[in-house]
């Protein structure tokens, strides 16, 4: 798909999200996956020396956190971090995982004396994944 | 502090009235004891201890579980009090230890099923950003700190729900599993069983022990039969009358009682209640396991 293509898509896909975020809907989550998934294919396309690229990196990584997918976002990171290629890009997306993790120990922080917020991201992921009592395969 | 997660896949089995006689009888015993109610979609656990909202709808105690969760799901900094989502229960005189309960709220007051609406609103427990179960798993951690108490009785949700299989899965040590002596029952506690032998240790100190508890038979339990093999796979998988994944073991049975489960009764550790009846007697011979250094 071209990049033209996949900048429409992104926008519209940006603008949907934030319009289920402020109606408060649960839809809104998945519409933050999409953002995600469209910005990193858009962040495949243009190497991170072009500015647009950079965006697209910063916005995969954004777009998966405000999905409440810390775990992802950190896999997105370590996909960029190699060829982010400034120094400031690098730091912004390492920033963004460092908050959010931040902001789960400081809300938790008896849960926090005893589990990594890592772990805990890992774990929520896979319940997500496979449900209650991690029946589903 | 040790954590039991009394669960049941179907409901109607006694799961909250065993609970209940444990959290007692420990308490009789000497021992600190918090019961939790996290059965929050039918919570009952406040009935069985006696401590049910007022008939006449007075405003009283709204705290519990859910509006505990609700409020740190707003994100405040400062959390809540824990106390004041707990009630302390008066236990028969003489009793050194103490229990506390944590009902699930107010139910089944107006004011309840906002809060629990609420939460849902606010809280998922299956959402991959780790805060649903961060809550859960701070409450947890935050009773062992301030409370210290020796055992945390969970009463989980029945089936197959977020809240109930992250009470087995990420807060118990021990689960003890209700069942009826009917195919249905077995083959879904079995499910849930085997989830529970596999999954993984995330979040749990050490081993989880599991514990399958017959309730409601009458005479015997069969020995033959796919309903009677089942059972036998569950204690072979979990814990039975002769100790831990034995073969020949043979699985903790609760008689029905007719005259005790019509009224709810709990009787752990009072000495006079029903001194002869043989569910009394099963409750005894199942707390001397689950719990054996309680005396």
């Amino acid at each position: 798909m071209d990049v033209n293509t996949l900048n429409t898509l992104v926008s519209s896909a940006i603008w949907r999200a934030e319009q289920l975020e402020d109606l408060g809907l649960e839809a809104a989550r998945s519409a933050w996956v999409e953002v995600s998934s469209l910005e990193e294919e858009l962040a495949k396309a243009i190497p991170a020396e072009q500015a647009e690229g950079r965006i697209a990196r910063r916005g995969a990584v954004r777009a998966a956190l405000k999905a409440n997918d810390v775990a992802r976002a950190e896999s997105l990171v370590e996909q960029y971090v190699p060829d982010a290629a400034s120094g400031a890009l690098r730091k912004e997306l390492r920033q963004a995982i460092k908050a959010e993790v931040n902001d789960l120990s400081e809300r938790f922080p008896h849960a926090a004396k005893r589990y990594k917020p890592t772990d805990l991201l890992r774990y929520a992921k896979l319940l997500l994944e496979r449900g209650p009592f991690l029946l589903a395969a | 502090m040790q954590t039991f997660a009394f669960y049941s896949y179907k409901g109607g089995v006694g799961r909250s009235l065993l609970l209940a006689n444990a959290a007692r009888c420990l308490g009789m015993l000497g021992k600190r004891v918090v019961a939790l109610d996290l059965d929050v979609e039918a919570p009952g656990l406040h009935y069985k201890l006696g401590t049910a909202p007022d008939p006449e709808n007075k405003p009283g105690f709204t705290g519990g579980a859910v509006p505990y969760l609700v409020a740190t799901a707003k994100g405040a900094k400062n959390p809540p009090p824990l106390q004041e989502h707990m009630v302390r229960l008066a236990l028969p005189q003489g009793a050194a230890g103490w229990l506390q309960l944590m009902p699930a709220g107010p139910a089944p007051r107006g004011i309840y099923w906002t809060a629990l609406k609420q939460l849902r609103q606010r809280l998922r427990f299956d959402e991959p950003g780790g805060k649903g179960l961060a809550a859960l798993l701070d409450l947890h951690a935050r009773i062992e700190d301030e409370m210290k108490p020796d055992f945390l009785l969970i009463d989980s949700r029945t089936g197959v729900t977020e809240l109930g299989g992250l009470t087995a899965t990420a807060l118990a040590d021990c689960v003890v599993c209700l069942l009826v002596p009917n195919q249905e029952s077995v083959d879904g506690t079995l499910a849930i069983v085997e989830a529970l032998k596999a999954s993984p240790r995330h979040t749990r100190r050490g081993s989880m022990r599991i514990v399958p508890v017959v309730a409601r038979t009458t005479g015997d339990l069969a020995t033959e039969g796919r309903t009677s093999e089942g059972i036998k796979r569950l204690v072979e998988l979990g814990e039975g009358r002769a100790g831990n994944g034995k073969k020949d073991s043979k699985p903790f049975a609760l008689p029905h009682d007719s005259a005790l489960g019509a009224a709810d009764k709990v009787v752990g550790g009072d000495k006079k209640a029903s001194g002869c009846s043989p569910l009394r007697k099963a409750y005894l011979e199942l707390f001397e396991h689950l719990f054996p250094h309680a005396r």
